[in-house]
């Protein structure tokens, strides 16, 4: 009974409209999106549901039309989603860094580099472990652009280079566990709590640049896209309020900004 | 061993504050997994009853069925309920997706299959002439049915066990068809496997203890009702 | 009235006929044993007459009605009770055992308790009453279930060789309270057995299925010293043997027609003699000893007389002082040879 109890008013949808938000791992487990989220559902009355899985696999979702909006960070896969019709009025909402940590011994040589894909050339000369994401997301996308950066094919996963499949916090886990090197997110980084194992090696390249975009999916392939709610919550994201709020998340935490506002209505 | 110390002691503190929503967490979850287990009965009982009397051809390709789908990965059950519930899905408009009545449609389909099948087997394991003393006692197809199924009470008892045993540890359909959506759709599996991608791993054991206990108080409450059975 | 009427039944198990029987009646208290050997098709009437099983043709009736399918067929079906040689008792205490069967015919709950216990008295088994069926041996828990079945008064029971596997001692315990449970001849009876003193006790009138066909029906005596085919004498313990191979003198005592294909003798025809005064047409005679055997307490010599072989029984304590190849004296009482 209690359980009927439950079902029901899930069904229902709450005062405002029904949004599914899909994004990425790495905003989700900062703890950021819970702040947004609440924040923007208290002011629009809206019921948002966030569904964190990789960029890539948001986007497809995006296809299909089963999500509304996406907040997402692989700028090549966005680019030819919106091309494709899928999606509309992209927008910048914020960015942050990634950075390459690694084991504290540093077998390749890499502390301190400030060219990523030098950096990423050293640990294959090397031979020395390296975990990637291996799972189609934002950082998955741009650990490959540092490949191709360097000139070298994104190596087969046997041996010294592995792929998780997993999201970052648990990839940095097994980075941790097995004393590899990988790429991250300065957020995720900072959030996990073992990273005092896996010191930051390499920072700084603008390469490792990592800026997040809104991205409404559009209602023409499917009219059950929820568009007035995607909007909603897209110009909410690039308020100034929310900006500074997203300028601000995690310095009590962890002593610095997780996040940089970047709010940009083109683009 | 620290963390495993950490995580009791995280554990207790959830408990005290009640911080992360846990007794809201530990409430869903004892909805859920008590609808699905008993969407599973009602479905998987008459079922399972069924196959072991009715007489028809292909009667042992049923079977076969069956018992093959106590070994369905939930995963499996979990993709093709999303597949279903999807917008994009012949489902889609009943806008059932990431809600807990999703979590309950999955889970209640792993658990069936469990429960047809143990039923059939402990129906199929009655003394035959068992079958013709009850008719011969005079009972309609009624009565008839429910006294085999009374007479097969302890094995069924122990369909519901296995049944809820599937569906309270299940994680992975789960997570695919609920979201695992903070206040709506988190239950305390999901909830640790949230807390381990984060690096949590002291919150995601604290979780665990807290869903065995959850499992432990539930088997003890099935083991009692078991042994009174036997004795009526 | 007649209490079950078979009319032209055949029943047949997947593509074989295992039961043919063209009349059969029961009288309203009257009991009739089913006997036969494996496989004859006992229990197939049985069940037949129960309204358990289906026929491929002919009729059934209860009580003047005619048994068809449907609603109909329980209500009939709830004239009767069965109980079956595996006493299939329900997984409960053997009062609420009882309490069950009232229940499903209808009789007021306030009721059943009472009759419960007054039937588990009438059986003996009053402390039993909340006994698990796990716990009961096989003659109590065969008690129970009679008490099962007479408590809801039918008018026509069944029992499919309910004593079987019983021990002797029970089996015959038990066969006396069916006997004093049926004395008053308010309930018809058809019982299975292959064991014919438990007919000769229990039964007005015998019906002996042989591969499925009623060879004979007659009363007990009948049967007994006039079986209507050979095949009969031989499932009854008699030895078969042409006329020829008896001495003349046996066939003439026991005034053999001279057209005769068979002759049956009775088991308890041949008698081993002991030395006195020849007694009336009683033939003696040398015969000489095959085998010596044994079986449900009795002991049996199979003899050599002339060219027949012929089967005397005896007490078992008697049995073991003979040997093969000894040659005893025998009388045969020519009263017991039957021919066709």
């Amino acid at each position: 009974m209690l359980g009927l109890a439950l079902l029901v008013p899930a069904a229902c949808g709450g005062g405002g409209g029904e949004l599914i938000l899909a994004t990425t791992t790495s905003t989700e487990n900062s703890g950021l999106l819970d702040a947004l989220v609440s924040l923007y559902e208290e002011e629009s009355g809206d019921h948002v549901k966030i569904i964190a899985v990789g960029s890539g696999a948001a986007m497809s979702m995006g296809e299909r039309g089963d999500v509304d909006v996406l907040l997402v960070h692989a700028p090549a896969a966005e680019l030819a989603f919106i091309d494709a019709g899928y999606g509309v009025e992209r927008a910048r909402v914020m960015f942050n860094d990634f950075v390459i940590v690694g084991p504290a011994d540093d077998p390749a040589g890499i502390t301190g580099s400030a060219d990523a894909a030098e950096a990423i050339e050293a640990i294959a000369a090397a031979g020395a472990r390296f975990v990637s994401r291996g799972d189609d997301s934002g950082t998955h996308a741009k650990e490959k652009t540092l490949w191709g950066a360097a000139g070298l094919e994104v190596p087969s996963a046997d041996g010294w280079y592995t792929e998780s499949g997993q999201g970052m916090a648990a990839t940095l886990t097994i980075a941790a566990e097995t004393g590899a090197y990988t790429l991250t997110d300065r957020a995720t980084w900072l959030s996990v709590s073992d990273s005092a194992r896996l010191p930051l090696l390499v920072e700084g390249d603008e390469r490792l640049f990592n800026v997040y975009h809104v991205i409404v999916v559009s209602s023409e392939r499917h009219d059950s896209v929820n568009t007035a709610a995607a909007g909603r919550f897209r110009a909410f994201l690039l308020e100034p309020t929310t900006q500074q709020l997203i300028g601000e998340f995690g310095r009590d935490q962890y002593g610095e900004p997780l996040f940089t506002p970047y709010a940009s209505e083109s683009n | 061993m620290d963390l495993i110390v950490d995580a009791v002691a995280e554990a207790w503190r959830l408990l005290r504050t009640g911080d992360n929503d846990i007794y809201g967490i530990t409430l869903r979850t004892a909805a859920i997994t008590g609808t699905s287990t008993l969407v599973a009965l009602l479905i998987g009982l008459p079922l399972g009853l069924g196959l072991a009397l009715a007489r028809f051809p292909g009667q042992r390709s049923f079977i076969a069925l069956a018992n093959a789908g106590t070994g369905t990965p939930p995963v499996v059950a979990g993709l093709l309920v999303s597949i279903m519930l999807w917008r994009s899905g012949p489902l889609g408009g009943l806008g059932l997706i990431y809600t807990p009545a999703a979590i309950v449609i999955a889970q209640a389909l792993i658990a069936a299959p469990l429960i047809v099948a143990i039923t059939a087997a402990a129906v199929m394991a009655l003394p035959p002439a068992l079958h013709l003393q009850i008719r011969a006692m005079g009972a309609n197809q009624r009565q008839y049915l429910w006294l085999i199924a009374r007479e097969a009470r302890l094995p069924l008892l122990v369909a519901i066990m296995a049944g809820f045993g599937a569906v309270v540890s299940e994680v992975g359909a789960s997570m695919m068809v609920g979201g695992t959506l903070a206040g709506e759709t988190r239950v305390l599996t999901t909830a640790a496997v949230l807390e381990v991608s984060k690096g949590q791993f002291g919150s995601a054991l604290a979780l665990g203890f807290i869903l065995l206990a959850f499992i432990l108080v539930i088997a003890a409450a099935l083991t009692i009702v078991q042994q009174r059975a036997r004795r009526r | 009235m007649i209490a079950l009427a078979f009319r032209d039944i055949r029943v047949r198990r997947g593509p074989r006929e295992v039961l043919r029987v063209p009349v059969l009646n029961v009288a309203q208290g009257e009991t009739i044993a089913v006997l036969g050997p494996n496989g004859a098709g006992k229990s197939t009437l049985l069940l037949a007459g129960a309204l358990l099983l289906d026929l491929a043709a002919g009729d059934i009736a209860l009580f003047g009605e005619r048994a068809l399918d449907g609603r109909s067929r329980l209500r009939q079906r709830r004239l009767t009770a069965t109980v079956f040689q595996e006493s299939a008792l329900l997984d409960m205490s053997a009062r609420r055992n009882i309490e069950t069967a009232l229940a499903l015919h209808s009789v007021p709950r306030a009721d059943r308790r009472g009759r419960a216990d007054q039937w588990l008295s009438r059986l003996g088994v009053a402390h039993l009453a909340n006994a698990s069926p796990h716990t009961l041996s096989g003659g109590e828990a065969q008690r129970v279930a009679l008490a099962r079945a007479f408590a809801i008064q039918p008018r026509l029971l069944f029992l499919d060789e309910p004593f079987s596997s019983l021990d002797p001692g029970t089996r015959a315990e038990l066969v006396g309270e069916l006997r004093s449970l049926l004395a008053d001849g308010s309930t018809a009876a058809l019982f299975v057995t292959h064991d014919l003193s438990e007919a000769q006790l229990l039964a007005d009138r015998v019906a002996v299925l042989l591969d499925g066909d009623l060879a004979q029906h007659d009363t007990v005596e009948v049967v007994w010293s006039r079986p209507a085919s050979p095949a009969v004498a031989a499932f009854l313990g008699y030895a078969l043997v042409e006329p020829t191979q008896l001495p003349a003198a046996v066939t003439e005592a026991a005034s053999i027609p001279a057209n005769a294909g068979t002759v049956a003798i009775r088991p308890t025809a041949v008698r081993l003699s002991i030395d006195r005064t020849e007694i009336g047409s009683a033939y003696r005679g040398d015969a000489s000893i095959v085998a010596v055997q044994g079986a449900h307490g009795r002991g049996r010599l199979l003899l050599d007389l002339g060219e027949a072989r012929i089967a005397a029984e005896l007490p078992v304590e008697e049995i073991r002082s003979f040997k093969v190849g000894g040659i005893v004296k025998i009388e045969i009482d020519p009263g017991g040879l039957v021919s066709w």
